[in-house]
């Protein structure tokens, strides 16, 4: 890769750094910073010597949701080793944010994993008959809250029910569907007294694919403008055996 | 907190997302999440597509993390470029939404303290605009537009109402002014 002309290398690269190329250009100019390491310092520095120009464009608050759906996404890579069968293996578990958003009942949530096989180690006044496939559990380390959520095959729904008592009282944990490019979808409160459940098909977006859950506190009764405001306790997502 | 310290404190975290920490990719979002979609937001003019971009980004933060290499580029350049380079890719899909204002009334300017803030190369800035300002107004204007907006030369030329052959010439001469200038 020694026949380019250092001139047109140059302006190759400040023009991608820049911004201003087309898309099969900036392909090219792409498969060249892998291949030519001298390209690529060109545009590392044209990258660097610019992007002083950011420091004058003003921050933009991007909404909660998109770190909602981070925390859901990268419970995809926490999954386990493939050939393992629990259904739960693939949830998310966040620690609140802490400092601004503290809420003592929920600075942080464990979830407990259980393989098909092993049910009986969830302790819960749920005892899971053999038709359902798999047990989760949602459990503030530092508070009695929990959540038991059970996955029933047969009727394809999922079962969410508290343990224990609930966090403070002027709070409510609202459980939401977070669907790829759309706003999150209430899908009810997660408070002592109920027991939740949520056919399977509710919890695919409008593209077919399968949203991500959340957690999040609330005030009680539920997000007065029904979109979540409160800390993301637990998120994860639904996946297919 | 100066500018070093942020900075430091910024790559720190890079590594410690590297070695697979999630609190540090929290707070790697809580730093730069402000100042990320502040730079896609403008690229492509679309809260939803700046949503999804704003992930993406975050996502191969997370992946990627490990070939961030600080002697090669400040923590910031190397968030801020993967997040431009996104968005300039995705523009080019879906095109840009001009037709969207973009200050509509939810969307309020961040300009509080942010952790990035902090990490500003001021002096990196006051460089590049006094190198900038050298420049006739029309280039100087064009230069800033293509970057900030990520625009293709047509795109800005049809904007600026000149040829595309012509807005070529203004901003090839331009950037080797800028590489005089500043001394590459």
């Amino acid at each position: 890769m020694t026949d380019h002309d250092p001139t047109s290398s140059e302006q190759q690269a400040a023009e991608y750094a820049l911004g201003v190329l087309t898309a099969p250009e900036r392909a090219e100019a792409e498969r060249r910073i892998k291949t030519d390491s001298t390209f690529a310092a060109l545009v590392g520095w044209w990258e660097e010597r610019l992007s002083a120009l950011l420091d004058a464009l003003p921050g933009q608050t991007p909404p909660r949701v998109v770190w909602m759906r981070i925390a859901a996404q990268l419970g995809l890579e926490r999954s386990a080793p493939a050939g393992e069968r629990g259904f739960w293996s693939n949830i998310a578990v966040w620690r609140a944010a802490t400092g601004a958003f503290a809420v003592a009942a929920a600075a942080s949530v464990a979830v407990i994993m259980l393989s098909p096989e092993t049910p009986t180690q969830v302790v819960s006044p749920v005892t899971p008959p053999a038709a359902l496939t798999a047990v989760g559990m949602l459990k503030a380390e530092d508070g009695p809250t929990s959540f038991v959520v059970t996955f029933d095959r047969a009727n394809q729904r999922l079962i969410i029910a508290p343990v224990g008592a609930s966090g403070a009282p002027d709070k409510s944990f609202e459980l939401w569907m977070l669907p790829n490019g759309g706003d999150p979808v209430s899908m009810g409160m997660l408070d002592e007294n109920g027991v939740m459940t949520i056919g399977t098909d509710k919890l695919v977006g409008p593209d077919g694919e399968r949203a991500a859950l959340a957690v999040t506190i609330e005030p009680r009764g539920g997000s007065p403008s029904g979109l979540p405001t409160g800390p993301v306790i637990a998120s994860g997502k639904l996946e297919p055996i | 907190m100066d500018a070093d310290l942020g900075r430091q404190a910024l790559t720190l975290n890079i590594r410690r997302v590297a070695g697979g920490d999630r609190t540090a990719l929290q707070a790697v979002y809580d730093a730069t999440s402000s100042k990320l979609f502040g730079v896609v937001l403008r690229i492509l003019n679309d809260r939803s597509e700046a949503e999804d971009v704003l992930q993406e980004v975050y996502i191969t933060v997370w992946t990627k993390a490990a070939t961030f290499d600080e002697t090669r580029a400040s923590p910031i350049t190397w968030l801020a470029t993967m997040a431009r380079n996104r968005a300039i890719d995705r523009q080019r899909q879906v095109g840009r939404r001009s037709t969207r204002p973009i200050d509509d009334a939810e969307t309020v300017a961040d300009d509080g303290e942010s952790g990035l803030d902090s990490v500003l190369r001021t002096e990196e800035a006051a460089r590049l605009d006094g190198c900038l300002s050298e420049l006739e107004a029309p280039q100087q204007k064009a230069l800033r537009t293509a970057f900030y907006e990520g625009r293709t030369y047509e795109d800005v030329a049809t904007l600026f109402g000149v040829p595309t052959g012509t807005m070529k010439s203004w901003i090839r001469r331009s950037l080797m002014k800028l590489k005089a200038c500043l001394g590459g």
